[in-house]
Formats: structure tokens, sequence, C-alpha cells
């Protein structure tokens, strides 16, 4: 008999059949312009008796970056519920609303899914770090007032973008995101996405679920991601509010993503790979100092410690375990809770060693071996261009750290979501495929 | 040329042929420069032609008639010095 908390494993073929009955909303229609009108909104279906995350299936909920990789794989699963979604978009509303059915269709989502789009999500476009979001006074107001919560996923994800850009995005956008949730009469719940690697330059030891100081950070990405998370905890704080921290790790898919759809950093990782080794190892020997080994494999040594791990998390897995914490939060009494911003790890229980990672590569470009070397004298001009061509992943080979997941742990306990599988080498395998060799 | 391009960019990364032109440049169609670059391999696989570079062979302000024109002039080397 399974568990009847457990979330379906296929929510969006379950929680298609539409709820017991008609799902009266007293609230006010949500923002209807600038942005090209939806039409007369159409009855979103009751929570129903399969959905996973019934209050956020009633709730209009302000979506910024909701065109990217995570927000995909979220509305795949908030859209069958019925949740109404104001997507802050920075394209023109009506170039977004087809990036956002393209990253649907992406991740999956059945074609029933993708048609909610329409009906379901509005497409409101702003200038993410402008005061008020580049809206005019009452456009920002009615989009806040329209919105039971705000879901800040939009940021610039370039590990080693220009500072500035980095700085401007990711923390004057989550500035005047916080700003909207200010605003919002109705106290709309804070959800903002931030990032494990808020740890920085922490290689070790085990990482907690708080807020943590800066102390040191490996890419201009992190410095940036950590910054946004302070000016969230310290939001929450002066405005006497409860918010929710998401720090999920690297999130992947093992599908092969739809072209022009967003993808994971593996595989933009493998695809860069693919194309800078697809010649072959003669035609890349010149730059390299290594000859050949006798079967025809040639060497390249990364800098990093051979022990190094990641933490690799399932994108499925980690949009459920979101959804479930915020729906938590959105149920919860807060009367009686101090007010502040809770973290959430959105990691996996076991770190992947960057060996098997660096192992699934050789086996999709099998005449090549990485070596994970701590010192590496006299780099050859091949492992030099390595390192530049691949600084998104050169920049994560030395971690050793793990991370506190009280949070995921207690939801698994309770068995309101399922552990993550692990992630095997079936699972880097179709992960790690580069699309041009997938398709 | 141009037409060629069209049909293999549209065939390859599902794009809707009513969506494309001549003028239509690389960024109207959303591709980042790993996008451009793939797009570039694929042209290059089905063209039998080779660019000098693949990254930053084209910028994403170029239109579809420009990438179309600089493969042409390449065809146009190559068959002048074989
Ligand atoms: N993916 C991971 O492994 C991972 C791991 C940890 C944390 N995160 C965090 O998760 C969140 C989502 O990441 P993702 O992987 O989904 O990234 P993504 O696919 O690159 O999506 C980023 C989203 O942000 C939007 N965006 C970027 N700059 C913007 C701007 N200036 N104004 C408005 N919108 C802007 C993008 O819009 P366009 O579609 O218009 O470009 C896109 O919708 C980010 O906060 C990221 O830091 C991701």
């Amino acid at each position: 008999m399974p568990d009847p908390e457990l979330p379906d494993p296929e929510p969006e073929s379950a929680s298609e059949v539409p709820g017991p009955g008609p799902n009266p909303d007293p609230r006010p229609a949500p923002y209807n312009g600038p942005a090209a009108s939806p039409g007369p909104e159409p009855r979103a279906p009751g929570p129903g008796p399969g959905s996973a995350t019934p209050a956020l299936a009633d709730s209009t909920i302000a979506v910024s970056g909701a065109t990217g990789f995570l927000a995909s794989y979220l509305l795949l699963h908030l859209l069958p519920q019925g949740t109404r979604v104001v997507a802050l978009v920075r394209k023109p509303p009506h170039r977004a609303m087809a990036s956002l059915a393209l990253a649907l269709r992406s991740a999956g989502a059945p074609a029933e899914t993708v048609q909610r789009v329409a009906h379901q999500v509005q497409a409101v476009q702003i200038t993410l770090d402008r005061p008020r979001l580049g809206l005019s006074e009452g456009e920002f107001q009615a989009v806040a007032d329209s919105v039971d919560a705000v879901l800040h996923c939009a940021a610039l994800t370039k590990l080693h973008g220009d500072a500035g850009e980095l700085h401007r995005t990711n923390v004057e956008g989550t500035r005047q995101i916080l700003a909207l949730a200010a605003a919002g009469r109705r106290a709309p719940q804070l959800f903002h996405v931030s990032t494990a690697f808020v740890a920085g330059a922490r290689l070790d030891g085990v990482v907690p679920e708080r807020q943590l100081e800066a102390s040191g950070f490996l890419t201009p990405y992190e410095e940036s991601k950590h910054r946004a998370e302070r000016l969230v905890h310290d939001w929450a704080r002066t405005q006497g509010r409860c918010a929710t921290v998401f720090r999920p790790s690297v999130l992947l898919s093992d599908r092969t993503a739809l072209p022009r759809a967003p993808q994971h950093t593996y595989a933009v990782l493998a695809a860069k790979l693919a194309l800078f080794l697809r010649h072959g190892p003669r035609a890349l020997l010149d730059a390299s100092s290594a000859p050949l080994d006798a079967t025809g494999r040639l060497t390249i040594r990364l800098l990093g410690a051979p022990d190094a791990s990641i933490n690799l998390l399932q994108v499925d897995a980690a949009a459920r375990a979101m959804l479930r914490l915020a729906e938590q939060a959105t149920t919860t009494d807060t009367s009686d809770v101090p007010p502040g911003a809770r973290v959430h790890h959105i990691v996996h229980p076991t770190e992947t060693p960057v060996t098997r990672v660096n192992e699934a590569l050789q086996r999709s470009v099998p005449w090549l071996r990485l070596a994970l070397v701590p010192e590496r004298p006299c780099p050859s001009g091949l492992e030099r261009a390595v390192d530049l061509y691949g600084a998104e992943a050169t920049a994560y080979l030395g971690l050793r750290r793990r991370y506190e997941r009280t949070s995921l742990c207690e939801l698994e306990r309770r068995r309101l979501v399922r552990p993550p599988a692990p992630v095997d080498n079936p699972y880097l395998d179709a992960a790690l495929t580069p699309p041009l060799m997938a398709r | 040329m141009e037409a060629r391009i069209i049909a293999i960019v549209t065939e390859h990364f599902g794009i809707d042929p009513a969506e494309i032109t001549p003028t239509t440049t690389f960024e109207d169609l959303d591709m980042d420069s790993l996008a451009l670059a793939e797009t570039v391999v694929v042209l290059e696989d089905q063209l039998g032609l080779e660019l000098p570079e693949i990254e930053g062979a084209f910028s994403p302000a170029v239109t579809l008639a420009q990438a179309a024109e600089a493969f042409a002039q390449l065809r146009a080397t190559a068959a002048a010095a074989s």
C-alpha cells in the first residue's frame, strides 16, 4: 500500500485529472498588464487528491527566470496542478512565452501541460536590475498585489562572467525582487534560489544550512550569489518576514535538451568538450607535449585533488524537494516563528567523486584520458587551452566538502519525498552525452 | 546556399520555417554562443566545408544570408584551390 502522502512519481499524468469539483477562487484575478492579456482566466482545476502541493496549486506565483532550466522543471509540476504563474521575463512577452513552452517540452512536459501555458502563465517584461523592475509604479504594485508567492530563479549563471554584470543581475536583481515581495499586499511568500556554491572556498567539512560568512570564493558567480543571499537574510530580518532560501548543488538531467532549450551545466560542458575535441587526438597532438599512449589515448592533466568530489543532483528530484518545502512554508503558521530566512540545501545525500565524472567523459570520448593531479609541471598548450575553455568545470576539481541535509532528510523520513536515486554511471553517461552526438 | 542553410537550420534546430528569413540573425533564433558553435559544426558537416574557426566564426548578430555568403566564398576558394 503506497504511502498516501508520497507524491506521485509522474504527477504530470496523474494530476492531469481535474480535481473533484469547482474551485471558487476568492482572490482577485492575476495581474493583467502590461503584457498581452491572456484573455479570461480559465478555471484552474482544484488541488485534487493526487496533487503533491495543494497550497501552491491554489496560488498565483511570480516566477523570475521562468524560461530557465530549473524553473522549467518546477513549472512541469506546478502547471498541471493549476498554479497560476506571473512570469517575470526579459524578452518581449510573446518570445518569452515561446521560450518557456520550449523549455517545458524539453523538460519532458506532456502536450496537456504545455497547453496550460497559454491559460495559466502571464508574461510580464521586466528589467531585473532596475528600480521597480523597470515597471511603472502602478504596474509594479499591480504585479506585487496579484501574487501569493515570489519565486526568484533568475540569475546570470556564468561562473567566470564579468563581475559587474554578475553583480547587476544577481545582487541588484535580487534587491528588486525583494522590493516586489515587500510591496505585495498579500505579503507574498519569498522563495529565493541561491546555490550550494555560496560556500565558496570552504573546501572541506560540512556546510551548514544557515547564513554563511563570506570566506573567499572560487568564482565571481558564487560571490555574487552569496551577496544576493545575504540581502535575503537581511530583508527577512528587517522586514520581520519569513523567507525560504534554496541552495541547490549541480543539477543534472539525463534528458537530451531540445535544440535552443536551456541545458544543465554538465551538458554544456560535454557539448563544449565535444566541439573542442571533435577532430580527434592526432589533430590536437601538436598542442600537447604528451604523446599518445600505446592504446592511442591522449592524456590531459587537470589540476585538482585526486579525491575531489562534487554534489550532483537530478533536477527532477531537486524540483520535487523544493516544491515540497515551498508547500510546507506556505501552510506553516508563522505567527510564532521568528522572522528570518530558512536555508535548505537541495543536494544529493552522496557526493560524486570527480574521477567518476571524468570516467564518464572518457566513455564518450574513448581516446581521451583525464588525470586529476595536485601539481602539473610544464602544462602543455592543450592543457592550458582546456583550462581556459572548460573554466566552468575546472573551478570545482578541488572540493571535498559535504552539505548539511537536515531539511531534506526530514522530508524523506516523513516520506514526503523519495530520496534521490544514485547518480550512477548510466545516469552520468546520459547526462554527459553531447547533444550533437545524441541528435 | 541561403536556402540550404535555412533548410539545415530549420530541420536540425526544430525551428518553424515561418520564423526564418534570410535577414534573421542567430540572435533572433535565441542562439547563445554554444548553440551558435554547434550550428557552425552542423553546417560544416552538412555542407562539407570547414571554416577556419568554430567559436567566433559568426557573431550572434550575423544574418543567415551573411552566413550563407561566408560559406559560398569558402566553397569558391576551395574550388579554386583544387
Ligand atoms: N542549474 C544548476 O545546476 C544550479 C545549481 C545551483 C543553483 N542554481 C540557481 O538556480 C537558478 C536557476 O538556474 P538555471 O540553471 O535555471 O539557469 P538558466 O537556465 O541559465 O536560467 C536563468 C534564467 O534567468 C533569466 N535571467 C538571466 N539574466 C536575467 C536578467 N538580467 N533579467 C531577467 N532574467 C534573467 C534567464 O532568462 P532568459 O531565458 O531570457 O535568458 C533564465 O530564465 C539560478 O538562480 C541559479 O543560480 C542553479
